[in-house]
């Protein structure tokens, strides 16, 4: 279990390090100099070099690579081009307003997902089941920014219920609260028909098993059954899923704070492509990535220690 | 945000993360393989009787269809501005309404399916093309390089799609062909990661060892042996991928970063109407109701797909145990 462990944090430390030279390599590959960005069209050479050797554009790729890291490590992600803050100041109070709309989504997703799985496997084959398997198929394929949409159609500009733009502050709980609600649930939306079908099929799976027949012939009731035995164990992938939604969330929040005009790290990475600010850029990129990552990591380890059967056979490695 | 659908199978201890959030296992792309013999006439017509199903295939013939015919099929031109008409409901002139420009919403949702087709196919060909040929030499040669691609796949699924995007995007500038990148890079590490797994399971097999034993040299038993068993059963996951690409598409020239106004776009629309969604709604119903009808009809199709070429999940999913 250890190996594999050490193993995983090592393929997840060469991921991160090969995603910080890919973002470095890219300003070197792709055309479009980010010191003329900053400078404009009509600056002298003079002045080009220069504001290249202050970014640090003159090294080599590795050595730019390596400096990027670093100073990553030490919470410094660089200065951005146009406000000359450093980046980490910057995105400080973005990514506590990402981080919250992320993990309230999250709660919501298992809140109403698990359930309605539950529902839909104790009914198995009933209306319901049918019910909720055709709701989630839909949910399922349709892409976040149609569902904020949507929502944000039906619930603010039609029946006024909702405030929809801005993200309020913290000052006024209450009013954060109910500006998170839509977003929340916009990102939830694709996670919770995810986790109903998930929780339906491995509940099904487990009251297929000969030993829940047995248990059945001994009269243990239908509830204890259900919940105990099929439940239980359904919720294991689950827990184990939640690293990767946390990063796949993440990811949506690129929409939804746009849609909902939230101040995130995604509405932070859009304004700051409208400028070519590539730092700022650069810095939410590799949050992301890092969370994605790190999410990774948390759902194989946790997969493992959660199932027993799995480690047997797969200690061997990361690399199959 | 959507996932792609494929995934690879379960033999991949690192890849239960990549693998899990697309919500359909497809374990069964290995089953797959004993099915497609089966023959996909069989396959397609068991596959028609299911009434979900039909509709499905209905709905993206369809989508084929009007992609390919656009310019008979509407009534106006798709980028004609007519401020007098800006932001009307339906008509009998205009069935859709127009947008804040005038333009006419049926015409511009009509060529939208032309453009988004324009922008999945190529990407999603190029996409397979390139992970699984990558994918296939790197399960074959094995050793290190296998191992660097591995971390390389990796690392690039790391990445979401959307980050992708906006990664490249500010580096390369929006257009059609930088999307196009986008979504097939985006896509290269899942392809790449499925055939890798299929060589790998392939060439376990006795009849590789005996070829070569036999003296084939190793292009030889790559090329008429390994390759098309491994691939064959990646291509219907082509298909089924082709959604992911439309969402990604238009979701990116929803944040304006893919393709660009006035380009007759399902994002685009949704972008434009987004503005103006306090006074009519009829510019952003179009797309939202063609992306919703296109995504699920892919994803029902997949699914009753891979319930007939797999025929244990479908006992389950039915409830029929």
């Amino acid at each position: 279990m250890l190996i594999y462990v050490a193993k995983r944090l090592v393929l997840a430390i060469a991921v991160l390090v090969v995603i910080a030279f890919l973002l470095i390599a890219l300003v070197t590959v792709v055309p479009g100099d980010p010191a003329r960005t900053v400078l404009g069209t009509h600056a002298t050479p003079e002045l080009m070099r220069q504001v290249r050797q202050t970014m640090g554009l003159d090294q080599p790729v590795w050595e730019q690579t390596w400096n990027f890291l670093w100073g990553a490590l030490h919470g410094d992600l660089g200065t951005d081009f146009i406000t000359r803050a450093p980046v980490r100041d910057e995105l400080g109070r973005p990514f506590v307003n990402t981080l919250v709309l992320s993990l309230t989504s999250m709660i919501l997703a298992a809140a109403i997902g698990i359930p309605a799985g539950v529902v839909s496997a104790v009914n198995s084959g009933g209306v319901i089941d049918r019910i909720v398997r055709a709701v989630s198929m839909v949910l399922l394929s349709t892409p976040v920014y149609v569902v904020g949409l949507v929502l944000l159609l039906v619930l603010s500009v039609h029946f006024h219920w909702l405030p929809s733009l801005g993200g309020g502050s913290f000052s006024d709980p209450l009013d954060y609260a109910q500006r998170l609600l839509m977003p929340a649930f916009a990102l939830a939306v694709y996670w919770i028909a995810y986790l109903a079908r998930l929780v339906r099929s491995s509940m099904l799976e487990v009251l297929e098993q000969d030993y829940v027949r047995t248990s059945r012939a001994y009269g243990v009731p239908e509830s204890t059954i259900n919940f105990r035995v099929a439940l239980r164990n359904a919720l294991v992938p689950i827990v184990a899923l939640l690293g990767l939604m946390l990063g796949y969330t993440l990811a949506g929040t690129v929409y939804v704070e746009q849609i909902f005009g939230r101040v995130g790290l995604g509405s932070l990475a859009l304004s700051s492509i409208g400028n070519r600010d590539w730092p700022v850029v650069r810095g939410v990129v590799l949050i992301y990535a890092v969370a994605f990552v790190l999410g990774s990591l948390l759902a194989d380890v946790a997969y493992r220690v959660l199932d027993p059967r799995l480690r047997v056979e797969q200690d061997a490695g990361v690399f199959v | 945000m959507s996932l792609p659908l494929s995934q690879e199978p379960d033999d991949l201890p690192a890849s239960t993360s990549a693998a899990a959030p697309a919500g359909l296992d497809t374990s069964g792309v290995l089953e797959l393989q004993a099915y497609t013999r089966r023959g996909l006439l069989r396959i397609l017509r068991s596959v028609l009787r299911r009434p979900s199903a039909l509709v499905a295939v209905i709905i993206i013939a369809a989508l084929i269809v009007v992609a390919v015919l656009a310019p008979l099929l509407t009534p106006h031109d798709p980028t004609k501005i007519d401020l007098d008409t800006a932001l009307a409901g339906p008509s009998s002139g205009h069935w859709l309404g127009t947008d804040s420009l005038g333009r006419d919403n049926l015409s511009r949702l009509v060529y939208g399916a032309r453009v988004a087709l324009q922008i999945a196919i190529p990407s999603i060909l190029g996409a397979f093309v390139i992970g699984a040929s990558t994918g296939l030499i790197v399960g074959y040669v094995g050793g290190a390089v296998d191992k660097v691609f591995l971390v390389l796949f990796d690392a690039v699924i790391s990445f979401p799609s959307v980050i992708l995007g906006l990664a490249l995007l500010t580096l390369l500038g929006p257009s059609k062909k930088s999307v196009v990148l986008v979504i097939a890079v985006s896509m290269i590490p899942y392809y790449g990661r499925l055939a890798r797994a299929q060589t790998l399971s392939q060439m376990r097999n006795e009849y590789v060892r005996a070829e070569r034993a036999l003296g084939a040299s190793r292009a030889r038993v790559l090329r008429s042996h390994v390759m098309p068993n491994a691939l064959a059963p990646l291509l219907v996951i082509v298909a089924i991928d082709i959604p992911t690409a439309i969402a990604i598409e238009a979701g990116l020239a929803f944040l304006g970063l893919g393709v660009q106004p006035p380009t007759p776009d399902w994002g685009v629309m949704l972008n434009d109407g987004f503005t103006v969604i306090g006074t009519s709604v009829w510019p952003i119903a179009g797309p939202i109701a063609a992306l919703v009808l296109v995504t699920t009809s892919f994803t029902v199709l997949g699914e009753t797909l891979r319930d007939e070429l797999d025929p244990r999940s479908a006992g389950r999913v039915r409830g029929q145990r």
